[in-house]
């Protein structure tokens, strides 16, 4: 498709540029919408669960994966996988005087995360490595392995997780992603009976569809490990990069979404995640 | 204030530079080359009869020797050819079922499998004013597919051949040796044309640098095929598949298979690096992502000894499908040269944008560096899209890379399929292709496909389509020519002296909106009949004002 600013002649282009321009606080006005928009999660369903979609084969895709990266090899270690068990649940909190606040946003239920309990686990255990030229991948004893060990990541606490910093709301498919940076995440890593505590800041993301699919919640962080506190030596036993993803679907959602008002419910519970 | 100075001068350069397509944008952008090159020759090497060109290349001292082949019986008589081999006529037709239209009332060509062909190599002058020499194989003898001249300017052959090869070589070879035809008759043997049987045998020869002596020869009795290219290594062993890797000794004497690596219907044998000796097969194969079918392309690398040592683009397919990456474009490794110097260079396709070839092959998390054109896929829906990846050999870091695209014009601005055949990397650091483009093919000035009305109103060199041929300048940085050929098959490109580019195909002359094949100071201007003719094409730098007072002596 063509853009529309190429089918104007180049003399109203250049007007409306400095009409715009010319406007007063024109350049702060996107800040003030993603000042407003950080506070806005649309739609946000009640009892959400992942069981659903693991006891089936839906999904048939992997929703984790792990980068294991060392500055002395070439080629970093990509795994895959699954979520394994575990349940998180989001309670959001009542911020008072909805109705008038409602005036501002559409359809918005003003709700902040107040918390995050629960755990989970996931199992990686599908490697993007060939058989060849394993001694420049990061984890060449595992990669050298008959049976190639999986890595399981235990989600054991999320914390911090307040309130969205951003969120993108897509209007052609009516997708909105609410993130946070700070969460603190508490879990540890292990590989085989090699097991490493950890605690690092994460990345949440909350993506919900306007209709169809199920919600999404991400998970994910950086962090430093060990290597040989993963069973690795030799160039591999110092300190490795590793990035994790990990991503939970909700079991239903609700586009209904109905304010709070007096007499309702304090804390409405999202349940995102039940992984049994 | 100042700040929103800045801003308005930066919104009204990228307003400027969005009034143009992107047809447009690289149309003008190609028109200003600073290495232009332009057609020097261009001439016809036909008969009667259906002859082609297979494969050209040049000899130290400029000659430039072009590897064709002839159906018969008759042949350009511009030189008299010198007869290698002593062979027969047989009276049967060159068209499968005898017959010139097929069932479907199309013109066929000429069948390869023709027991008459034969293979010719002609030797031109640098500036292709002149045929120095021609040496044929007497027909029935042997045809010539594969051919490369080396460094010592020494000729290497290969083809299919018959009984009349054997006895030839047997009696004039400096030395004759053979393979056996293994028991499997079902691949190997006997092969027949209407009636006429021929031993199925294929060859590899090594002439000397005029191509009138046989210096050694191998016949693989029974063999049937032989491979796409001949590859030098860095010992200047010749390499050739036939039914598996074959590396002959530069004398002849010793032979090593490795017959693990050939040419299979998805993986194929790609090319041998002429620093090192390691090999490259690529290719792609069908996988699903957990929610999408998926072709995963595939890069095996080989050390001089057959041995695989690594493996490029492996990515698990349910990592390219990850939310994270979403690289599901189906994509495949088609073709692979080595640059001079030994960097990799190879064309990957894909069927969209969103393909592994814009990340690093050894890392999903690194895009690679575009370097040169700058042309994009956004916006593409399914086409044939075009990678062109030059790789450290070492660390397999993509080092260069450009899309190559055509672009459909109008309101659409969205990239066109396009498909490279060949890719021939230039002393200099530039490089040709040549391929098939859809539409709007990005032209330099001149082009020698002019269309009709179609789009000649855009403000720039219209478009091309059909048989290209595209010269890049170093790291992609620009065009130095490109055109789409009328009625032409490229079949192969060379490196000439001083900056030359030789082009070699077969023609038919003139096609059917009437646009011609170009000729220019030809020694024969005319196309002679038959199915098709050879043909011969010089480009070389464009000559300027300046450099044509040097030339003057002023």
């Amino acid at each position: 498709m063509r853009s529309p600013i190429r089918k104007l002649p180049m003399y109203l282009v250049v007007l409306g540029v400095l009409l715009a321009l010319s406007a007063p606080g024109s350049l702060q006005a996107g800040k003030k919408d993603a000042d407003r928009s950080g506070k806005v999660i649309t739609g946000v369903p009640t009892g959400y669960s992942f069981a659903r979609y693991f006891k089936g084969r839906w999904p048939g895709y992997q929703t984790a994966r792990i980068t294991l990266r060392n500055p002395k090899k070439l080629r970093p270690l990509y795994l895959t996988g699954h979520n394994k068990e575990g349940k998180i649940t989001l309670t959001f909190q009542d911020l008072g005087d909805l109705e008038s606040m409602a005036e501002d946003v559409e359809m918005a239920a003003f709700l902040d995360y107040a918390k995050c309990v629960g755990s989970y686990t996931v199992r990686l255990d599908t490697y993007s490595a060939a058989d060849c030229d394993l001694e420049r991948f990061v984890g060449t004893e595992w990669l050298k392995q008959e049976e190639r060990p999986a890595i399981e990541v235990d989600i054991k606490k999320i914390s911090n997780w307040v309130r969205p910093e951003k969120v993108v709301k897509n209007n052609k498919t009516g997708v909105v992603e609410s993130t946070q940076h700070g969460v603190k995440v508490t879990g540890s890593i292990r590989v085989g009976d090699k097991s490493h505590p950890f605690t690092t800041v994460a990345r949440a993301t909350l993506w919900e569809p306007a209709e169809g699919s199920p919600a999404k919640l991400f998970v994910r962080f950086r962090m430093k490990v060990k290597g040989s506190d993963l069973g690795l030596t030799g160039d591999d036993a110092g300190e490795l990069d590793m990035y994790f993803a990990s991503c939970g679907f909700a079991d239903h959602r609700t586009t209904d979404v109905k304010l709070p008002t007096s007499g309702a419910p304090d804390k409405p519970e999202i349940d995102l995640g039940d992984l049994d | 204030m100042a700040r929103k100075l800045l801003l308005f001068l930066v919104l009204v350069a990228a307003a400027s530079a969005a009034a143009d397509i992107r047809f447009v944008q690289y149309a003008k952008k190609a028109a200003r080359s600073k290495m232009p090159m332009e057609p020097k020759a261009a001439t016809y090497f036909g008969s009667a009869g259906h002859e082609e060109f297979i494969d050209v290349y040049s000899r130290r001292d400029g000659v430039v020797v072009a590897f064709g082949n002839a159906w018969g019986p008759e042949f350009p008589d511009l030189v008299k050819p010198t007869l290698l081999g002593k062979g027969e006529w047989y009276e049967v037709s060159e068209y499968r079922g005898g017959h010139e239209m097929d069932n479907s009332g199309r013109r066929q060509n000429p069948s390869r499998e023709y027991p008459n062909m034969s293979g010719f190599l002609a030797m031109f002058s640098p500036d292709l004013s002149k045929v120095q020499r021609v040496v044929k194989f007497d027909w029935g003898v042997a045809t010539i597919e594969l051919g490369i001249v080396a460094p010592d300017d020494s000729i290497y052959i290969a083809g299919r051949s018959t009984h009349n090869f054997r006895k030839f070589a047997k009696d004039h070879a400096g030395l004759y040796k053979t393979v056996e035809q293994p028991d499997d008759v079902k691949t190997y043997g006997k092969v027949y044309w209407e009636g006429v049987a021929l031993p199925g045998d294929v060859y590899v020869a090594k002439l000397n640098a005029d191509g009138t002596k046989v210096l050694w020869t191998w016949v693989f009795e029974g063999h049937r095929s032989v491979g796409n290219n001949l590859w030098l290594d860095h010992e200047g062993n010749v390499v050739v598949d036939i039914r598996g890797a074959r590396k002959i000794s530069p004398d002849g004497k010793k032979i090593v298979n490795m017959l693990g690596i050939h040419d299979g219907r998805r993986l194929r044998f790609l090319g041998v690096s002429p620093t090192d000796g390691t090999m490259i097969r690529g290719g792609d194969r069908n996988s699903g992502t957990g929610r999408e079918p998926w072709r995963k392309p595939q890069f095996y690398i080989y050390d001089p000894q057959g041995k695989r040592v690594s493996s490029i683009y492996d990515w698990h397919p349910h990592l390219v499908g990850h939310d994270d990456y979403r690289l599901v474009s189906d994509s495949s490794v088609r073709l692979a040269t080595y640059a001079p110097n030994g960097d990799i260079i190879f064309y990957g396709w894909s069927d969209g944008g969103n393909s592994v070839f814009t990340r690093q092959p050894v890392d999903l998390d690194r895009g690679v560096p575009h370097t040169g054109l700058g042309m994009s896929l956004w916006g593409a829906n399914v086409l044939s899209a075009c990678h062109i990846i030059r790789l450290n050999p070492k660390n397999y870091e993509v080092i260069g890379y450009t899309v190559w695209s055509t672009y459909l014009t109008g309101d659409e601005d969205k990239p066109n399929s396009i498909t490279v055949k060949e890719i021939e990397p230039l002393p200099d650091g530039s490089m040709a292709v040549h391929g098939g483009a859809a539409s709007f093919l990005v032209q330099t000035p001149d082009p020698w496909y002019v269309p009709g009305d179609w789009n000649h109103k855009l403000p720039c060199t219209p478009g091309g389509r059909g048989r290209y041929v595209t010269i890049f300048e170093p790291e992609f940085r620009n065009i130095r020519f490109s055109s789409a050929i009328p009625a032409y098959d490229v079949t192969a490109l060379g490196a000439g002296t001083k900056d030359t580019v030789l082009v070699v195909g077969r023609s038919v002359g003139k096609q059917s909106d009437g646009q011609v094949t170009p000729v220019l100071n030809a020694l024969q201007g005319k196309y002679a009949g038959g199915r098709y003719d050879a043909h011969i094409i010089l480009l070389g730098p464009k000559a300027t004002s300046e450099s044509t007072d040097k030339e003057a002596g002023q």
